[in-house]
C-alpha cells in the first residue's frame, strides 16, 4: 500500500463520500463494467498461461484467473488490466499529504487510485480499496483526458497516482502521464516501489517526483508484515535516484516491529551510502488498523529517536509525519539551521527559499521548487 | 477416528443426445451415491444423515468456466431433491457462487426471493457482499461471503474436476476460493498452503458437511479454462465427507488421464498439489488413498 501508510491520506472515495460532487461538476459516470485493455509486461507460457513481469511477484496466471493484485486477468492466454480508467478513489489533495515536502510546496495534486495492490501490509489504511477486487468497489469511468480536463478546470498542476498501489494500474498511470504531459501537467507516483526494473525505467521519464514507502530495512518484516521483499524495493530506489528523479521516502514506524535503533541506523546508513544525504525521509506515525489492531500508535518519542538517528547518520532532511504541530514537520537549512518551510499538518505557513536556496545563507536546498 | 470413505459411482446412461444430463438418471446416480456413502438402506434416510427440517443449506458449484465446464445444474437439482426428501423446504436451499454472471453463464436460474422456491444467487448480488470482519488461518486474511456466513447453516461443496495450471488440481478445496473476497491472494506457490488453510477455517470445517464431485465432465489438462480437446465424460459422481480424500482421488484420476494421453505428470509439470499433504497436516482429511475406503460401482 502506497499511501504513506499510516498517514491521514484517506482518499475521497466516491462510494460513500459524495460521488455527486464530482459527478455533477464533471459529469462522471459510475460503471459496473471493468476495462479490457491489454496489459503491459507479461509473457505467454505454454497453453493459455501467462507470467506477469510487472512486479517481482511474477505471478503465473492461468486462463480466467487473476494475478495477486486482483486487477489483471488472463483471458484466453492474453493478459488484461481491468482497471484502466476505472478510478475508485479521487481527491484534490495538498502535495504535502503525499507527503512530498520538497516538491512545489503549497500546491495541489489531483489524486487518483484504482482497486488493487501487489502487497498486503497488515497496517494498510486504505485496505478497503487496495485489498479488494475492482468489482467490489464503486468505480467511475475516468479516462486520462478527463483527468487532464479536471486538472485544467481546477487549476491543479499535478496528478498523483496514490492511495492504493499505482504499479498495479500501470497502464492507466502510463497513459495519463502521457496525456498530462501534452498539457504541462506534472505527475507524481506514490508507491511501495515493488516493481520490476524495466517497467520502472520506462515510467520514470514520465514522472516529476516519486515517493516510495520503504516499509522496513528487514527482509523478515517484508515477509511477515508486508508480504513482499526488501531487495527489489532497494533496487528500485537506486534506479529512481540514479536517474535523477526527485525522490522522497516514507518510513512508517510501527512500535516494536521496525523501530529498533539498529534497524533505523542501518536504514539511514543505507540511504546515505546508496542514495544520498539529501533524500528526505519521513518517519510517520502508525495508527492501529486493518490486521494490526493489537499495537498502540507510535509514541512520539520513538519518532524523535528515528529523527535523531537520521540526523546523526548525516541525513539532512529527516521529518516526522502524522504529528501535526511537531517542529520536525518543518524544513531547516542544513547550512545555517534557518527555518525554511514552516508547516502545520498539510498547511504551509511560511517559505523562506529564494530560487531553491536558503533565504538566509544561500545554501542550495535540493528539491523541485519552481 | 474411523476410516474416510469415498464413493465413486458411474452411470454411462446419464447423457442425453445433446451431451447434457438426463434428470432421472442423474437423480438415480446421486441417490445411489448418497446411500452407499452413508451406509443407509434408502435415499431418504441417507439424506437425513446430513440434513434435517429447518436446516438452511448451501450448495456451492464451480461456475468459473461457463456452461461447458461447470458443475451441472441438473446434478444440482438432484442434490436439492435429495435435501428436500430429508424435510428441507426448497426455499431453505441456496445455490451460490461469487457472481450472478458466473451462475447464469453456467446455466443456473437466478432467484433472490426469500420464500419462493430454490434460491440461487452470487455474493455480488445487491445487499449481499462479504463479511464485516476478517477470517484468517495462516498468512492471508479474508472477508467471506455473507451467504456462507449468515444465510446457511451447512454447505455442500459441489465442484467439478479440472486440471489447474497453478494448483495442479481444481476440485473441492480449490472451489472454496469462491468463498473469499480476495482469491487472488491465495495463488502463490502453487496455492500451497493457502488452499488448505482456507478449508481449515473453523467456519468452513463446521459448515462444509459434504463434497460432491461432479465428474460427468472433467478436464485433465489446460485448466481451469475450458479446452475441449482435454475434456472427457466419465459419467461419474464422487462423494465423501473427507475433503482431502476426494481431492486426492481427483488428483489420481487427472494423473491417469494425463499418463494415458502422453502428458507429463503434474509433478513433472512443477504443479504437484502439495497442498493435499498440508491439508492432511492440518487435520482436514486423508491424502493417502490406500488409507481410504473406496467404494466403486457402475450402475449403468
Ligand atoms: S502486477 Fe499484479 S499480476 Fe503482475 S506480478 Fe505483480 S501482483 Fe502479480
Amino acid at each position: 500500500m502506497a499511501c504513506g501508510a499510516g498517514c491521514a491520506c484517506l482518499p475521497f472515495n466516491p462510494v460513500e463520500n459524495g460521488l455527486a460532487l464530482f459527478q455533477n461538476a464533471y459529469a462522471l459516470e459510475t460503471t459496473d463494467t471493468l476495462s479490457h485493455v491489454k496489459a503491459m509486461y507479461y509473457k505467454k507460457l505454454e497453453g493459455t498461461a501467462i507470467e506477469c513481469e510487472l512486479c517481482p511477484r511474477h505471478c503465473l496466471v492461468t486462463d480466467l484467473e487473476r494475478g495477486y493484485c486482483g486487477v489483471r486477468e488472463n483471458q484466453g492466454g492474453e493478459y488484461y488490466t481491468l482497471v484502466h480508467s476505472r478510478a475508485c478513489a479521487m481527491n484534490i489533495d495538498p502535495i504535502e499529504k503525499k507527503p512530498l515536502f520538497h516538491f512545489h510546496p503549497g500546491t495541489a495534486a489531483f489524486s487518483i487510485a484504482t482497486a488493487g495492490c501487489n502487497v498486503n501490509c497488515k497496517f494498510c489504511q486504505n485496505w478497503d480499496i487496495s485489498q479488494v477486487r475492482p468489482e467490489q468497489v464503486t468505480n467511475v469511468e475516468l479516462p486520462p483526458d478527463e483527468i487532464v480536463r479536471i486538472c485544467q478546470a481546477r487549476s491543479v498542476p499535478t496528478v498523483a497516482y496514490t492511495y492504493s498501489e499505482p504499479i498495479v494500474f500501470y497502464e492507466y498511470m502510463h497513459d495519463t502521464c502521457v496525456e498530462g504531459r501534452k498539457f504541462g501537467i506534472k505527475n507524481v507516483m506514490i508507491t511501495g516501489g515493488y516493481i520490476e526494473k524495466e517497467p520502472l525505467k520506462k515510467i520514470i521519464p514520465l514522472m516529476d517526483a516519486i515517493k516510495v514507502d520503504l516499509k522496513s530495512y528487514s527482509q523478515q518484516y517484508y515477509e511477515d508484515v508486508v508480504n513482499g521483499e526488501l531487495q527489489p524495493v532497494l533496487d528500485a530506489l537506486k534506479i529512481i535516484h540514479d536517474d535523477g528523479m526527485w525522490l522522497e521516502l516514507v518510513y512508517l514506524v510501527v512500535p516494536t516491529m521496525n523501530d529498533s535503533t539498529k534497524e533505523l541506523t542501518d536504514l539511514c546508513r543505507w540511504v546515505k551510502t546508496n542514495l544520498s544525504d539529501h533524500v528526505p525521509i519521513h518517519f510517520t506515525r502508525f495508527h492501529p488498523t486493518y490486521l494490526m489492531t493489537n499495537l498502540p500508535p507510535t509514541p512520539v518519542k520513538t519518532l524523535e529517536k528515528a529523527y535523531d538517528i537520521a540526523r546523526q547518520s548525516g541525513l539532512k532532511f529527516p521529518y516526522i509525519g502524522n504529528v501535526p504541530g511537531h517542529s520536525a514537520e518543518h524544513t531547516y537549512c542544513p547550512g545555517c539551521g534557518e527555518l525554511l518551510i514552516e508547516r502545520l499538518g498539510f498547511r504551509i505557513n511560511k517559505i523562506n527559499l529564494k530560487d531553491g536556496m536558503c533565504g538566509k545563507c544561500g545554501t542550495h536546498i535540493p528539491g523541485v521548487w519552481s | 477416528m474411523s476410516r474416510s470413505r469415498l464413493v465413486v459411482i458411474k452411470n454411462h446412461n446419464i447423457y442425453d443426445s445433446d451431451g447434457g444430463l438426463k434428470r432421472d438418471q442423474t437423480n438415480k446416480l446421486i441417490s445411489h451415491a448418497m446411500v452407499r456413502l452413508t451406509g443407509s438402506t434408502d435415499s431418504k434416510s441417507a439424506w437425513k444423515k446430513i440434513a434435517a427440517q429447518g436446516d438452511r443449506f448451501g450448495i456451492k458449484p464451480n461456475c468459473l468456466s461457463g456452461r461447458m465446464l461447470s458443475s451441472s445444474p441438473v446434478m444440482a437439482d438432484a442434490i436439492v431433491a435429495g435435501l428436500q426428501s430429508a424435510g428441507l423446504r426448497e426455499s431453505d436451499i441456496i445455490i451460490w457462487e461469487r457472481t450472478n454472471r458466473e451462475l447464469e453463464r453456467a446455466g443456473y436460474n437466478l432467484n433472490y426471493a426469500r420464500n419462493s422456491g430454490l434460491r440461487c444467487f452470487g455474493t455480488d448480488s445487491r445487499g449481499v457482499g462479504y463479511s464485516d470482519s476478517f477470517y484468517q488461518k495462516g498468512k492471508v486474511a479474508s472477508l467471506i461471503s455473507k451467504i456462507f456466513e449468515q444465510e446457511i447453516d451447512k454447505n455442500i461443496n459441489f465442484p467439478i474436476l479440472k486440471d489447474h495450471s497453478v494448483a495442479g488440481v481444481s476440485g473441492g478445496l480449490k472451489n472454496l476460493y469462491g468463498l473469499v473476497h480476495n482469491p487472488n491472494k491465495y495463488h502463490p506457490d502453487n496455492c500451497n498452503p493457502y488452499v488448505a488453510e482456507l478449508s481449515a477455517l473453523p467456519i468452513v470445517r463446521e459448515k462444509n458437511v459434504l463434497t460432491i464431485l461432479d465428474m460427468t465432465r472433467m478436464q485433465y489438462n489446460g485448466g481451469p479454462g475450458y479446452m475441449p480437446r482435454y475434456l472427457v465424460k466419465p459419467g461419474t459422481v464422487v462423494m465423501s465427507f473427507d475433503p482431502i480424500a476426494i481431492d486426492a482421488y481427483g488428483y489420481k484420476i487427472i494423473e491417469d488421464y494425463r499418463r494415458k494421453n502422453g502428458l507429463p505428470s503434474l509433478k513433472e509439470d512443477k504443479r504437484e498439489p502439495l497442498w493435499l499433504e498440508t491439508g492432511k497436516r492440518l487435520g482436514l482429511g486423508e491424502s493417502d488413498l490406500s488409507q481410504v475406503e473406496i467404494i466403486e460401482e457402475d450402475i449403468t
